[in-house]
């Protein structure tokens, strides 16, 4: 003969096993789906800061590999411009131990200093940063404009923002880990479901019931980092 | 007359079996049914929710990924313009300036000498400008009077400005395109899986209606009640 236990079970329908198991299940679902929420949430702004992190890593080369050439070649030139300075008055003063070609000397030496002078004011020019009016896209002008200040302030933004990768990765691990416990606890709800009340059935429910406590204070622990 | 064999026994019947719960089916009270469809609606719903979640992530990874390639890009075409512009052209550039203004000065010296001061320092001064010929054939802003300025030197901005806009792309390149749209994606993604507490929480009034028959109904209520939120928090989520 067929049978309903459902009908058979208690007047109300259900056994305190039962109900404590209906409770059980659907407070894991939920914890579930907070614990999937923060792990999301996490696992983005870990990949987000990361990702930042990253771009700013390039942002700060770029910098150093863009502003470079420019100091290089001002630098560069100023030195060639000073050193035909140093050669006329190099030749000035030589000119005082040969007196046979001083007057030859001496027009040259003139020429070198009078040269230089103008050259030094040119490479100064020439190897400053290009400005708004130049043409120049602004994004190359900025680059091209980087002091030491711009690249430490870049450097401590790339660090606070692996910094944040990091918290928000030991948040995720812990999520991780408490969907894993959840996990765990559900499937021991499962077989407490299908073992039905009695000595393994409770034991079941019993540790599923700490899997899932377990699982709750983990994910309550993320958000503490 | 023969007698004819007896006809076989009919079959014993078969042994009771385990009870059979569906032959029960028509008994049970509707609530049940209720309740199943309930908690398969939240399944769907949570289903659903979890694959748009996990295509709207990976979207935002990849505009995400792809803000980093360009960064790199940009910053490949940026350094490379400035190390040609300045440390290629602009050095040949100076040395041609260099030769120019020492001829210059060689000659100006030569109008106040004479004799063999003169011959020597126009000598000097023929010997630079000659340098500046064999520079300038090779030099593309050397031999461009349009980067000349009017106080003699070699507008290096402005050439800058021109070997930028060889590559057009690379100046149009904005990482922070790609970004925004990240940002915006992985904002959607948690959204979406935030919208699965109601969902949970409709499971939970679901179960529980299956577990306490005698409030099914109000459980079963307040079910309904959260899938509905879930699926509008959803459709709010796709919609903003």
């Amino acid at each position: 003969m067929a049978m309903d236990v459902e009908v058979t079970a208690t007047p109300t329908g259900k056994t305190s096993f039962e109900k404590w198991l209906a409770v059980l299940v659907g407070l894991a679902a939920v914890v579930a789906s907070l614990l999937a929420t923060l792990q999301t949430h996490s696992s983005k702004r870990e990949e987000l800061s990361l990702e930042i992190a990253n771009r700013l890593s390039v942002a700060i080369f770029e910098r150093i590999a863009g502003s470079a050439p420019v100091q290089s070649f001002s630098l560069a030139s100023s030195q060639d411009a000073l050193t035909v300075g140093l050669n006329g008055t190099a030749r000035l003063i030589a000119a005082f131990d040969h007196p046979d070609v001083a007057e030859t000397a001496v027009a040259i030496g003139n020429a070198s200093n009078a040269a230089s002078d103008r050259l030094v004011r040119l490479a100064t020019t020439m190897g400053t940063p290009p400005g708004e009016e130049s043409g120049v896209d602004a994004h190359t002008r900025e680059v091209a404009a980087a002091t030491d200040d711009q690249l430490n302030a870049l450097v401590a933004e790339q660090n606070r923002a692996v910094d944040v990768a990091n918290r928000f990765g030991e948040r995720g691990n812990r999520a991780v880990f408490g969907l894993s416990l959840l996990a765990l606890g559900a499937v021991l709800l499962g077989l407490a479901g299908v073992v039905g009340e009695g000595g393994a059935g409770r034991i079941a429910i019993v540790a599923g019931s700490a899997a899932l406590g377990l699982s709750i204070l983990w994910g309550a622990s993320a958000l503490l980092v | 007359m023969t007698d004819l064999p007896a006809p076989p026994e009919p079959p014993p019947p078969p042994p009771p079996g385990p009870p059979d719960t569906f032959a029960a089916a028509p008994e049970r009270d509707t609530g049940s049914r209720w309740v199943a469809i309930v908690l398969a609606a939240t399944a769907v719903v949570a289903a659903i929710l979890g694959a748009r979640a996990s295509l709207v992530s990976s979207s935002a990874s990849g505009s995400w990924q792809s803000a980093i390639r360009q960064e790199v890009r940009r910053a490949a075409g940026t350094v490379e313009d400035l190390r040609f512009t300045y440390e290629v052209e602009g050095r040949q550039a100076f040395r041609v300036l260099t030769a120019e203004t020492l001829a210059d000065r060689y000659r100006r010296q030569a109008d106040a000498a004479t004799g063999a001061t003169r011959s020597y320092l126009l000598l000097e001064a023929e010997a630079q400008e000659n340098v500046v010929r064999s520079i300038v054939e090779s030099s593309a802003i050397a031999a461009d009077p349009r980067y000349r300025t009017e106080d003699g030197r070699f507008d290096l901005a402005l050439r800058l400005a021109d070997n930028r806009a060889e590559n057009p792309e690379l100046v149009t390149t904005d990482p922070d395109d790609p970004q925004a749209a990240g940002d915006d994606a992985a904002d959607e993604a948690v959204l979406l899986v935030a919208s699965t507490v109601p969902v949970a929480v409709a499971f939970l009034f679901g179960v529980l209606g299956q577990g306490f028959p005698n409030r099914r109904r109000a459980f079963l209520a307040a079910g309904v009640v959260f899938l509905v939120l879930g699926a509008l928090a959803f459709m709010l989520v796709e919609v903003l």
